[in-house]
């Protein structure tokens, strides 16, 4: 056995480049695995890390909605439930404004008691003067706020909260974290909770309680009991795990996604290094069996060889991949975490997962090669006669043909359930398919080619058309390159269409400023206009997440229509007499998003669970949008209001005839009191134009990565080939052909592989592009993709250029090639 | 007869670290135009050291080699190749094809490379298949061939482009004596009704004896 290993090391070391290859390949497989797997929980701890500012270690909330008989309610009901639970806490929060040095700050106001907070939401206090005990009018602010306005211990603030200016002490200081986290819109500050209750008139209640479950398992019990405590109120889960789900999902998706694509390139690399590397040793396994060797001996020689690339990468791989989640939490942090260094969340058992991924990467991929290598008799072996079949061509092209027709063909008829999977078999298709038919292919090019190349570069260009013929190396890096390039192409026309989706989402906007406010009615409306630049305005009625009942499913986002107004505001693509048709009755239009989601029908109904109870809907029709991710319906405003139980506007739309971004400085300035969320459409987008940048930017470093090893793999097959080649090069300067021919015919011979490539590449591109909306609708939003052709071209050349460079060292080697001497080796 | 390949003084030795082997001493040799010249002698003497040199695949360490009356040390790499294509024919021992070309385009490669109309040689490699023997053959793939015919492909290709000089290292060495034979004819035919000057190596005094004059080498020196 220690002799096995040692001819096995001594192989992996003696062909440094491809050992290189290899192990890159496995590793980079393994180590993104491991940061996809490692992420999706560590994203779910990021998302809790932004809800605990607002929740602690609560897992349930109390609160009044609309349906409540008052906004402030007693502890004690649920206090009844204390033995199952570690603690109740109950609080007063608004949002206020802070004014310092002339300047108005949004300000979360948190009313607690001290002893309550810490349980909850434990924060630590820095500096201390006068705090204890916490009453009245003390204040306590974060270190961080104190720093940037120039605050100290001992100041008096002036906070304006239900609309009266009040003056507060600051008594301590805190490190910015838990409650006094900055969350990215508020900065907090702590109160005493009967402070805020006395103002508001409601001593010894409170307007939301957070509990913390002893037993989780009861956790939906609890809900249960407490619902009937409080039958008016809204008790849920602080954060669902649906929601967590949601949040990680959106991220992993796309990292998915690519380390599939990395994983496929990866499985290539490596088995036609093996093919080449079998080949290589069939002299010696030829000996070996010929002094009788069975064929398990000699496969189990390779099959080590195979593991140790695959226990040498994983072990890379592990450690890179803790390297790789470390950067795309950076670059997926939000800005107002970026203090929070973040803690990476993986288990041995994802690295355990990433090596023993790395070790079955190497060792399937291996073991095609090794199994033909094995089947071969000994006798063909040693007189080096290889019978080619010519079955196995049609084989081929028809396999190949079948599994790009499904691709090209299923996408309609796949529901809505198995868009996900299915996708990802047909992506998987595609690209197997085009593999298979890239010899076919290449052929049907060259000959295309070899006439051109007549005229553009005389008989030079007809000799490396007839070199590439049935030229493994460069079937293998058209091969290459068509993987990387599709898979770039795809990712690239995703991130391209989402960024210009959400700008054509704003534009869909007709308006110009968003406006939220507190009891926003008619008045409110009245005021606004009044407002110099307002030009006209429409509050809307709206409802968030409304759940179906008969499909058990929910809508994310309905809007109360006024047939007479909405298309001013909207410019969503909607028969006008549909919108008309809504006023008739509890009608509803849904998007087709939805529509294909849940197969339904014009004419089909859905029973909507409202604040009033369940209601039936008449579904009228369909129209396209993006909002909230497609899950968006209209019905009439005056249906939604009824059973909605609303009397005020949820938003209102504002459109302007002066500089919007001054229109809303003089919103924000004029409905003070109100403490207004107020944004321009431009604001908006600009907002959802970063979100997303940070997420491309990680997905174009993970593309990037995919064309690296490309050109790695592109150098060691041109590396290869070239060795294999040198007899024949040296054959062809024999017959008289110079050195500056031999450049030129590489370099035609590159350009020829890099055109092809790339342009097997955009093919197959564009069928993987046409499958990703399956992709896109199962993930997120039903996003129209915009093919680009200068994406198209630019493939193309990358695909030139890597070929090209990557063969400058082997068509200068070559034209320096010893010619005697390469012609006397066989 | 003018002569057509002269040697002055040629000289090559080869650098083994620090080993120098002489492999070629002082070797000053005439070839005469329509000569068909074996060299024999035993493994190792310098015999294809030195046919390599009189088709220029090879740099002397010192002396000349003239071929036409030009001195190919004073040549460039475009001049070399263009004498490699034009004014010699290669033909080895292990025939040396390229294998995925089939015949036809094997034979036209030099061609090819000088940048002619493959057109305008169409009736030139009807010619040359009949003269090889190979008409039936032309889309054969070198895989498909037997050793003899490879042979006869490499020889129509070093005749393609018409050159005086055929240079042949052991062209019989890989055949069996009777198609081995043949070969030998068929370049006697080619020197005979041509006029080409064929200077082969061989080990076989039967394949010597098609051929007018023989060169004996023993340690790099030429015995007459
Ligand atoms: N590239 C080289 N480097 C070092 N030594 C070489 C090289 N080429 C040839 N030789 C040496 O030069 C000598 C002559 O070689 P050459 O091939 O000319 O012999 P030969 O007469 O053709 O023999 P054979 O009949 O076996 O073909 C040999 O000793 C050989 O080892
Ligand atoms: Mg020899």
């Amino acid at each position: 056995m220690g002799i096995i290993i040692k001819f096995v090391l001594k192989n992996i070391w003696e062909k440094k480049l491809r050992t290189l290859l290899i192990l890159i390949s496995v590793m980079l497989s393994s180590a993104l695995f491991f940061a996809t797997e490692a992420l999706s929980d560590t994203a779910k701890d990021l998302f809790i890390e932004r809800m605990k500012v607002y929740y602690g270690t609560a897992d349930l909330l109390i609160y009044a909605t609309h349906n409540s008989p008052s906004n402030f309610f007693y502890k004690h009901q649920a206090e009844r439930f204390a033995n199952d639970l570690e603690y109740i806490v109950g609080s007063i929060e608004t949002g206020g404004n802070l004014i310092v040095n002339q300047e108005t700050l949004r300000l979360g106001v948190k009313g607690f008691t001290l002893p309550e907070l810490q349980k909850m939401n434990p924060f630590f206090l820095v500096a201390q003067r006068k705090l204890y005990p916490f009453q009245g009018n003390k204040i306590i602010l974060s270190k961080r706020t104190a720093e940037e306005y120039d605050l100290k211990l001992g100041d008096y603030l002036e906070i304006e909260v239900f609309g009266a200016k009040r003056k507060f002490l600051i008594t301590a200081l805190a490190e910015p974290v838990g409650p006094f986290q900055y969350d990215g819109q508020n900065i907090n500050a702590v109160v005493p909770l009967d402070t805020l209750a006395t103002i508001l008139n409601a001593r010894g209640k409170v307007a939301t309680l957070y509990l913390k479950v002893r037993d989780p398992a009861r956790k939906g019990e609890l809900i249960q009991k407490l619902s009937e405590a409080y039958p008016r109120y809204q008790v849920r889960e602080t954060i669902t795990g649906r929601e967590m789900e949601e949040y990680s999902k959106s991220l992993t998706t796309s990292f998915q996604m690519m380390g599939t694509v990395v994983l496929f390139m990866a499985v290539y690399i490596i088995y036609t290094s093996f093919k080449v590397i079998t080949r290589e040793r069939l002299p010696v396994i030829g000996t070996f069996r010929s002094i009788g060797a069975t064929r398990k001996m000699t496969s189990l020689v390779l099959m080590i060889e195979s593991i140790m690339y695959g226990v040498i990468g994983g072990l890379l791989g592990c450690g890179l991949g803790i390297g790789v989640l470390y950067l795309i939490m950076l670059q997926i942090l939000p800005e107002f975490l970026r203090n929070v260094t973040p803690t990476l969340r993986y288990s041995p058992p994802q690295l355990g997962a990433a090596f023993v991924l790395a070790i079955l990467i190497a060792f399937i991929s291996s073991l095609v090669p090794i199994l033909k290598a094995s089947r071969i008799p000994v006798k063909e072996i040693i007189l080096n006669s290889n019978s080619k079949p010519k079955e196995k061509k049609r084989w081929q092209i028809i396999t190949g043909m079948v599994l790009i027709g499904a691709a090209a063909s299923l996408p309609p008829f796949v529901p809505f359930r198995l868009f996900l999977p299915t996708s990802m078999i047909l992506i998987f298709a595609s690209i197997i398919g085009f593999i298979l038919l890239i010899p076919t292919l290449t052929n049907l090019f060259l000959t295309v080619f070899a006439r051109v190349y007549l005229y553009l570069f005389g008989n030079e260009g007809i000799l490396a058309a007839k070199n590439l013929r049935d030229n493994k190396g460069i079937l293998n890096n058209i091969s290459l390159l068509a993987i990387g390039i599709s898979s770039l192409l795809m990712i690239n026309t995703i991130s391209i269409s989402v960024a210009q989706e959400v700008t054509n989402f704003y534009r869909d906007g007709k308006f110009q400023i968003w406006l939220w406010t507190w009891q926003a009615d008619r008045g409110t409306e009245a005021l606004l206009r009044k407002i110099d630049g307002v030009e006209a305005t429409y509050g809307i009625y709206t409802a968030n997440y409304v759940e179906i009942t008969n499909l058990k499913d929910r809508i994310n986002l309905v809007h109360g229509v006024n047939q007479y107004k909405y298309l001013d505001y909207w410019a969503i693509n909607v028969d006008p007499t549909l919108l008309a048709e809504l006023d008739t009755g509890r009608k509803i239009l849904i998007s087709n998003t939805l529509r294909e989601r849940w197969q339904v029908q014009k004419g089909d109904f859905l029973v909507l669970k409202m604040t009033r109870g369940e209601r039936k809907y008449q579904i009228i029709g369909f129209f396209d949008s993006l909002m909230w991710n497609g899950s968006f319906a209209l019905m009439a405003d005056r249906y939604l209001k009824l059973d909605m139980n609303r009397q005020y506007y949820d938003d209102l739309f504002i459109k302007t005839n002066k500089d919007p971004a001054i229109v809303s400085t003089t919103i924000k300035e004029q409905l003070k009191r109100r403490s207004p969320y107020v944004s321009t459409m431009a604001e908006l987008e600009a907002e959802n134009i970063q979100a997303n940048a940070s997420m491309f930017r990680v997905m174009r470093g993970f593309s990037l990565l995919a064309l690296v090893i490309g050109t790695f793999g592109v150098f060691n097959n041109l590396i290869i080939s070239f060795l294999e080649r040198q007899r024949s090069l040296a054959l062809l300067r024999s017959i008289g052909m110079s050195k500056n021919q031999s450049i030129k015919m590489f370099f035609i011979e590159a350009l020829t592989g890099g055109l092809i490539g790339g342009i097997i590449g955009v093919l197959s591109g564009s069928l993987l592009i046409s499958i990703s909306p399956l992709i896109m609708k199962a993930v997120a939003a039903d996003i129209p993709l915009h093919h680009s052709l200068s994406l198209y071209l630019s493939s193309i050349l990358a695909g030139v250029l890597i070929t090209v460079t990557a063969s400058t060292s082997p068509a200068f080697k070559s034209s320096n090639l010893d010619i005697v001497t390469a012609l006397k080796y066989e | 007869m003018p002569p057509i390949i002269e040697t002055f003084k040629l000289c090559k030795t080869f650098k083994l670290g620090e080993v120098e082997v002489e492999v070629l001493k002082e070797i000053d040799l005439t070839i005469n135009e329509g000569e068909f010249v074996s060299i024999m002698g035993p493994s190792g003497s310098g015999k294809s050291t030195l046919l390599y040199l009189m088709g220029g695949l090879d740099k002397p360490t010192s002396g000349r080699v003239r071929v036409k009356e030009v001195d190919l040390s004073i040549m460039t790499d475009k001049e070399e190749s263009v004498f490699r294509r034009r004014t010699v024919g290669f033909v080895f021992q292990f025939y040396n094809l390229v294998p995925n070309l089939n015949v036809e385009e094997n034979i036209m490669l030099p061609v090819l490379l000088d940048g002619k109309p493959l057109k305008a040689y169409r009736n030139r490699l009807d010619e040359i298949l009949e003269t090889v023997g190979l008409a039936d053959r032309r889309r054969h793939t070198p895989r498909e061939l037997s050793g003899g015919q490879q042979q006869r492909v490499a020889i129509a290709r070093a005749l393609i482009n018409e050159p005086d000089i055929i240079l042949a290292d052991e062209p019989i060495g890989n055949l069996d004596t009777k198609t081995g034979m043949g070969i030998m004819a068929l370049l006697q035919k080619i020197n005979q009704v041509q006029g080409k000057t064929i200077v082969q190596v061989t080990h076989s005094m039967e394949a010597a004896a098609y051929g007018q004059r023989i060169i004996n080498m023993r340690d790099g020196k030429v015995e007459e």
